[in-house]
């Protein structure tokens, strides 16, 4: 028989073999392992992509570059030569003229091609102003593009403190220019909103006609990048190692910011729920293989005794298990791709318009692990038909020995690492996470075995179903220690899900509740701080709290100034700017201190005011004598990620100038800071009462529905000098990316549940045979069908609660691991899911054995024998 | 056609050697037909599995057609099989998945041969099942699998055939039908026929007849002594 032959007669015994359970189950777990794979990871690419998308928005670009000086023109070309769209700004800080006024501002200057992604809002007059029509003049639209030549867009606050309207020029150094529009957000939101002074964005082009940037100014340059995915991952890689000190890369998921967090745990999600979706279903095929082996030990003695070589009934085999893997994969690929139209249409109302559009490569990779799961895990079986003896078509009971497995076990492991790879991009994830897999399955084996002996010895003490099940079970032990093995790794999965999404959601949830804050209000001199919070309160709005800020530079470090310490433009962006520095004797409930300790109460310690009279007034008590003393000695808490830059720790001394006023403070402690919260946050805070004399103006932030725009601008009105910020823009788009996150959650979840149940299902079919030689012989000998359906339902109780109670152990020695050892929290038992997980399998278990068995059931007993025999 | 030599079949259970097959030697002429006749136990399928070369014997040689199968390992006894030998079983070993046509065919197939089907369809007219080529075996009477089973073993045209127990799961009526299908489909071909069974009647239907009894085999009867 030459090569041709021989597929043409495998493919024909595959073509007929679809006629036995076995074969199409097989086929059934392969295909449904595509199925999730594509699916998922078609919907998951597609959405992580606009997810990608729209956040990137925000920082108005794929991949960012700040740097205080210009970068290497190198940068610039390999991005453009690697395909990449790029856009600069040069940013600075300088008066704005105008009117006889002058006014800080922040200027960012921009090229044409400013914004690459997103949008500037704008607007074509002041809050509060009316044109012709009767139309609100403030109110914000989006462009896509950046201020002309001779034109700037700016603030309204600096608007207004100049004096000027649209149409007016401003004087920015020795240049004129235009007011083209009133800048509401900048499409690059990364920078602080808090800055005292306003924004003002122009024209890169404008910038030497204004003289201010000179050798020597303080500058900063800011590169954007968009460009395809591949590009921007590669252009990444080459460009990281080139960058110095002063160069910061970011992208979104970097960006500080809660949509790059939400976003990365909610692919986190997306790719663990996929890998366990094929875990489930390699599962199924290890098992529906071992049986579907078995089964053609007749088949493999026949074609031996009819002559085939060793070789020939191996490659057969082989032959007919790529079939299977061919089309499992290949269709199973199809549909899921098919199917994630499906699941885009389900959450259709929360996702984007422009979504991003499917791409070959989930699908091709589907097909290829699939595939590879279904070759690497049911080889080893497949082998066994390999090994056995022609003799078997006289002697039955000849079985032959089992293949090692050992080879096809560490190549399946493999196999399951490097597609865990693909998924969670994190190779020390993909081992721990499969190896450890493995080990639970080997675990569950014995234990089930353990379990399953445990219980028969004291099956006197149980009730009758149980007792009855037992010894069902216990007649198959192999078939009952595989299944409640595979069911126990089934509850486990979906526990473990239920549970990481309930985590997700609750941190989600607390990211952008309701009612958080929509506008910030700043300067608020302390004279106004009451009129201000009392008009808030009046109109019942919730408020955050008001934090005091006082402008300062941090100048020294343990008493060394931090020019010496840092290079120029090396070092934290925190040197190269005025602080916002507050105090507060309360630490703020979302804030976490992970090193030393909060402030003393005020009862606790000295009055804090008279120490700080005491060193700014005699020069006779130093520092170091306050300190020895136990006295307050300035303290500050710091912000963790700052410090760490600054390589300082609890007890280390830091200077501030504050007005001219050198102040130096200890750190008590390090703060962890929850910057996407939409509230005021700092670097530093003071203990109260150390820089409460110095100026200082108020900062808070409140929520003020979006149907109250007219009592906003009567505020504007009557606290003239106070500046109101408008985030809803921001919290718009941050809860739509949160809400399609969620969405796509919750549907993966669903898939998941399916795909166990339908794996559930082929389970349970693979002991269908069995199943129905023993209820031919017992319908033969006159039990009726209801013995028969009593016994199928006991074994099935049993089953359902052996693996719930191995499920619930292993679920909580695992949670517990996580909580204790990776998250650090304290740990308790997930009591809801003890009651959950044994109700779950005990419907899913007897839904699907339903449907296995109604053959076993509706047959006659001599339909059943033929079946049998 | 077949030639045996102080064959023996030893098995060792639980530390106690036991000696199914003990010297047997025999000689099978190209065309006769031989029953092995024996209770059961006695070693029938056993010395059926080693003259077919399913089995390695312990000691002793056998031949077919000159071939020596206690020099060759499983595969070169497989071949030896694909050239030579035809099989029919009590239990048919019909694949249950193909159909009576399929069935017929893999042997054929096995062999490489490219007008495999027409042959299996002109075996199946010949055992009256022209009109159930596409019928499974379970869609099949026993007695028509067991022709399937016998169009199967007699499409390659083999020099030896075994059949062991072929009218065993039969009732006597069918039996009789497959008996003397069996029978004249060998005189047609000129089949070496080498038949293991209990059934005397049967047994009486061949040329010779030898007796096995634990392991021992003895000549009975021939039909020309019977004559």
């Amino acid at each position: 028989m030459n090569g041709m032959q021989l597929i043409i007669l495998s493919f024909k015994h595959w073509l007929n073999d679809l006629r036995s359970n076995e074969k199409r189950l097989l086929l059934l777990a392969t295909l449904l392992a595509a199925v999730s794979m594509s699916m998922i990871s078609s919907f998951g690419d597609r959405l992580s992509r606009t997810m990608q998308y729209r956040a990137s928005e925000l920082i108005a670009g794929d991949l960012t570059l700040f740097s205080s000086r210009e970068v290497n023109g190198d940068y610039l070309s390999q991005a453009k030569a690697m395909g990449l769209n790029t856009s600069s700004a040069l940013g600075f800080s300088t008066m704005a003229y105008a009117n006889e006024k002058l006014q800080l501002v922040r200027v960012r200057s921009v090229d044409e091609q400013y914004p690459l992604k997103g949008y500037n809002q704008v607007a074509d007059g002041f809050m509060g102003e009316i044109d012709g029509n009767g139309e609100g003049k403030g109110k914000g639209y989006l462009v896509k593009a950046s201020p002309k030549p001779g034109m700037v867009w700016a603030e309204e606050r600096v608007l207004q403190r100049l004096g000027v309207k649209i149409g007016d020029t401003v004087e920015i150094g020795d240049g004129v220019f235009t007011v083209k529009r009133v800048l509401q957000q900048d499409a690059d939101r990364s920078g602080s909103l808090f800055s005292p002074f306003g924004r003002l964005l122009m024209s890169k082009s404008d910038v030497p006609q204004t003289g201010v940037v000179n050798q020597g100014s303080r500058i900063w340059y800011k590169y954007y990048f968009t460009g395809s995915e591949k590009s921007i991952k590669g252009f990444s890689k080459w460009l990281k190692p080139k960058l110095n000190k002063a160069e910061k890369l970011g992208g979104v998921a970097s960006s500080q910011n809660n949509v790059g967090s939400a976003l990365e745990k909610a692919q986190q999600y997306l790719s663990l729920a996929s890998l366990i979706s094929v875990l489930l279903a390699a599962v199924a095929i290890a098992l529906c293989a071992q049986r579907y082996s078995e089964r053609h030990f007749n088949t493999a003695a026949l074609l031996r005794c009819l002559g085939a070589s060793s070789v020939q009934v191996r490659n057969i085999f082989i032959m007919k298990l790529f079939y299977t893997a061919m089309v499992g994969a290949v269709l199973g690929s199809i549909i899921g791709f098919i199917l994630h139209f499906w699941l885009l249409e389900i959450v259709a109302d929360v996702l984007p318009k422009d979504l991003m559009p499917a791409t070959f490569l989930p699908v091709l990779m589907s097909m290829i692990s699939a595939a590879a799961v279904l070759m690497l895990i049911a080889l080893a079986p497949i082998l066994n038909l390999n090994k056995v003896s022609p003799v078997r078509v006289l002697r039955r009971e000849l079985a032959p020995q089992s293949v090692k497995a050992n080879l096809f076990f560490v190549l399946a492991v493999g196999i399951m690492v490097a597609l865990a790879y693909l998924l969670t991009d994190s190779i020390k994830l993909s081992v721990v996470f499969v190896v450890g897999l493995a080990i639970l399955l080997l675990i569950y084996g014995l234990l089930s075995a353990v379990l399953l002996k445990g219980l028969s010895s004291i099956r006197f003490m149980l009730p009758s179903t149980l007792k009855m099940g037992l010894i069902q079970l216990n007649r198959h032990q192999y078939y009952a220690r595989s299944q409640v093995a595979a069911f126990a790794f089934i509850f486990t999965s979906v526990a473990l899900i239920w549970i990481v999404r309930g985590d997700l959601f609750d941190n989600w949830q607390q990211q952008v509740p309701d009612g958080t804050p929509n506008h910030f209000a700043i300067n608020i001199l302390p004279d106004k701080k009451y009129d201000f919070e009392q008009a808030l309160k009046d109109k019942g709005l919730p408020a955050s709290e008001f934090y005091p800020m006082v402008r300062g530079r941090l100048t020294h470090v343990n008493d060394v100034n931090v020019s010496e310490i840092f290079k120029e433009d090396e070092g934290p962006n925190a040197l190269r700017r005025e602080l916002n520095l507050t105090w507060s004797s309360v630490l703020r409930t979302d804030s976490k201190i992970v090193d030393g300790e909060w402030f003393l109460k005020p009862d606790e310690k000295m009055d804090t005011h008279a120490v700080n009279a005491m060193l700014k007034g005699s020069e006779k008590i130093s520092q170091k004598m306050v300190e020895e003393n136990g006295y307050a000695n300035n303290g500050i808490s710091l912000e963790h990620r700052l410090a760490d830059e600054l390589n300082v720790g609890v007890g280390d001394r830091i200077t501030f100038n504050i007005a001219g006023t050198p102040l130096v403070t200890t750190i008590k402690s390090i703060r962890d800071v929850k910057w996407g919260n939409f509230e005021p946050n700092f670097y530093v805070v003071f203990e109260d009462g150390v820089i409460n004399d110095f100026h200082h103006t108020y900062i808070n932030s409140f929520y003020l529905p979006v149907t109250e725009g007219q009592w906003l601008i009567e505020l504007n009105q009557t606290f003239k000098a106070i500046t109101v910020i408008e985030i809803d823009q921001i919290l718009k788009q941050v809860r739509d990316i949160l809400s399609q996150t969620s969405m796509a959650v919750e549907a993966i979840l669903a898939l998941v549940l399916v795909c166990a149940m339908v794996l559930m299902f082929a389970t349970l079919l693979s002991t269908l045979s069995l199943r129905k030689h023993e209820a031919a012989l017992y319908r033969t000998f006159g039990a009726s069908e209801s013995v028969i359906r009593s016994r199928i339902r006991s074994e099935y109780i049993t089953l359902s609660l052996v693996a719930s109670l191995l499920a619930l152990v292993s679920f909580e020695s695992i949670s517990f691991a996580l909580y204790y050892f990776v998250f650090k929290v304290s740990w308790m038992p997930h009591l809801s899911l003890w009651v959950a997980i044994p109700i779950l399998a005990l419907c899913s278990i007897l839904f699907s054995g339903y449907f296995a068995n109604r053959d076993v059931l509706k047959a006659s007993p001599r339909q059943l024998l033929q079946e049998v025999n | 056609m077949l030639h045996v030599k102080n064959l023996s079949k030893t098995l060792t259970l639980a530390d106690q050697a036991l000696n199914i097959l003990v010297d047997v030697n025999l000689d099978v002429k190209a065309g006769e037909s031989l029953a092995i006749v024996g209770k059961s136990g006695s070693g029938k399928s056993t010395l059926l599995s080693l003259l077919a070369g399913l089995d390695k014997a312990s000691v002793g040689q056998i031949l077919i057609g000159g071939e020596d199968l206690s020099q060759m390992d499983e595969d070169g006894r497989a071949a030896v099989r694909k050239k030579h030998v035809g099989f029919v079983f009590q239990n048919f070993q019909l694949l249950p998945h193909l159909t009576a046509l399929d069935n017929v065919m893999l042997p054929l197939e096995l062999m490489g041969n490219t007008n495999a089907s027409e042959i299996a369809k002109e075996w199946l007219d010949k055992v009256g099942l022209k009109d159930r080529i596409n019928h499974q075996p379970n869609q099949l009477s026993g007695g028509e699998q067991q022709r399937v089973a016998i169009a199967r073993a007699f499409c390659c045209e083999p020099d030896l055939l075994f059949a062991d127990e072929p009218t065993g799961n039969l009732d006597e009526h069918t039996g009789l039908t497959i008996e003397n299908l069996l029978f004249t489909l060998n005189k047609e071909l000129g089949t070496t026929l080498i038949l293991v069974t209990h059934d005397e009647q049967l047994a009486k239907k061949c040329q010779r007849q030898v007796h096995l009894e634990d392991g021992v085999l003895t000549e009975s009867t021939s039909q020309t002594e019977q004559a």
